[in-house]
């Protein structure tokens, strides 16, 4: 029997990444948060039991960190030059007809609040199944569906909002109310 | 009437979270309500669009793959499917490839290939085995017949060398039939395992030494037995004790 191999952890790097890119919405701290994750991670390793999901295990460990740093206030300390600017180059990538659109999303995304964010993140974005996002999250399942489901409205308010403010030339992706 | 579809209900659709029935009621239900399918369908688009933009496609720093191979080597073993029922409290799982994991320690005059499957079993039983004599109680000190334990399974076990003295041994059931294992204390105080199985293997008839698994092993075949000697010393001074049993024959 062998140990774990690297790769059964470091494929998921990504999504600690991006999760953490979503809560601190600032590369370098995203980063820094991720390795502090994993060294938390090793610290208490013999807490991880063998019949949890590893990467819940992992996106929980990361998230507490988060919220202890937020009590300390270190986010304050390093702003952040908020998500459209990280997403910049894909909206870019994305072409002229969708760069509007994307921004658009990349803007409301940014302005939820921080635990609407981070279960958005975690379900819509990084796929994790809603009992994997209770454990990560210490909340019940129920409080994750209802708060998915008001970032999503949150999300789709906006939109809806900023397309009857540009009138027909802004194409918005969703909030379409027949 | 079935329960009415609920926004929860189509957002769990949207999450993969619903079982067949379920999701064929939502179905039906977008199906018979274009605004609902529509809103649905702005959802999805919205989705997707989140998950294009919010994906990290610059490597991970070197820093980050470091710390998460250091996390790896940390934990526990992960469970694996088990081949092999438990006996006598001790799973022996089935095998990865080991060739990939080995670090062969070159005996002169010999080129070794990968090592016969049931030496990964030996190992992995040998480190088991040291975990049971740690759990044994201090006071305990059973007294093993080697004699006894041969004609009682019918594995023939090599005749050990004077002072070697069997603190354990188990049977448990490998891919190959019944294999024996004994604990050993050498007069030194070292912990070692002989791992004896009826089956023809590859193993070669002058014991080969390596390391496997952060332990050291020599096996070789005598016949129809196939046998390892397990233990955390340097591959080489298994090797020349591995020799004295091989050449000093059976019980």
């Amino acid at each position: 029997m062998t140990s774990w191999k690297t790769s059964e952890i470091t494929q998921h790097l990504p999504a600690l990444r991006g999760y953490a890119r979503a809560l601190t919405r600032n590369e370098a701290a995203a980063d820094d948060l991720v390795q502090d994750a994993l060294l938390r991670a090793y610290e208490r390793a013999e807490t991880y039991r063998p019949d949890r999901s590893l990467r819940s295990w992992l996106f929980a460990i990361l998230h507490n960190l988060f919220v202890d740093g937020r009590r300390r206030g270190a986010s304050e300390e390093r702003g952040h030059a908020g998500l459209a600017g990280l997403w910049a180059d894909r909206m870019a990538e994305a072409g002229q007809e969708h760069a509007v659109a994307l921004a658009e999303i990349a803007a409301r995304f940014d302005a939820l609040p921080d635990e609407q964010r981070a279960v958005l993140d975690l379900v819509a974005v990084r796929g994790l199944t809603y009992q994997e996002a209770a454990d990560a999250l210490d909340a019940p399942i129920g409080t994750i569906m209802s708060r998915l489901s008001r970032a999503r409205a949150a999300l789709r308010a906006h939109m809806v909002s900023a397309k009857t403010e540009a009138g027909g030339t802004l194409r918005i992706i969703g909030g379409k109310d027949a | 009437m079935h329960d009415p579809v609920t926004e929860l209900d189509i957002q769990a659709y949207l999450d993969g979270e619903l079982d067949l029935p379920r999701r064929l009621a939502v179905e039906d239900h977008l199906a018979g309500d274009p605004a609902a399918a529509a809103r649905y369908m702005a959802e999805l688009r919205a989705q997707t669009a989140l998950r294009l933009l919010a994906e990290p496609r610059d490597p991970a720093p070197a820093a980050l793959i470091a710390a998460a191979g250091r996390l790896a080597a940390r934990m526990a073993p992960p469970p694996r499917p088990l081949r092999h029922r438990t006996f006598g409290g001790m799973a022996v799982g089935g095998l990865a490839a080991i060739a990939a994991t080995l670090l062969v320690f070159v005996v002169p005059g010999v080129s070794p290939a990968a090592p016969p499957s049931y030496v990964g079993d030996a190992v992995m039983a040998y480190r088991t085995g040291l975990l049971r004599a740690e759990l044994r109680s201090q006071l305990e000190s059973p007294h093993f017949d080697a004699g006894e334990i041969q004609r009682s399974t019918h594995i023939r076990v090599p005749r050990l060398p004077r002072g070697w003295q069997i603190t354990d041994a188990q049977i448990f059931p490998s891919d190959e039939g019944p294999a024996l294992q004994l604990m050993i204390r050498t007069p030194a105080g070292k912990n070692l395992s002989v791992f004896a199985v009826r089956a023809r293997s590859a193993a070669p008839r002058s014991p080969l030494a390596m390391r496997h698994d952060n332990a050291s092993v020599a096996y070789w075949r005598a016949g129809d037995m196939s046998y390892a000697l397990i233990g955390m010393e340097a591959p080489e001074a298994l090797d020349l004790a591995a020799e004295n049993l091989a050449t000093e024959g059976v019980f």
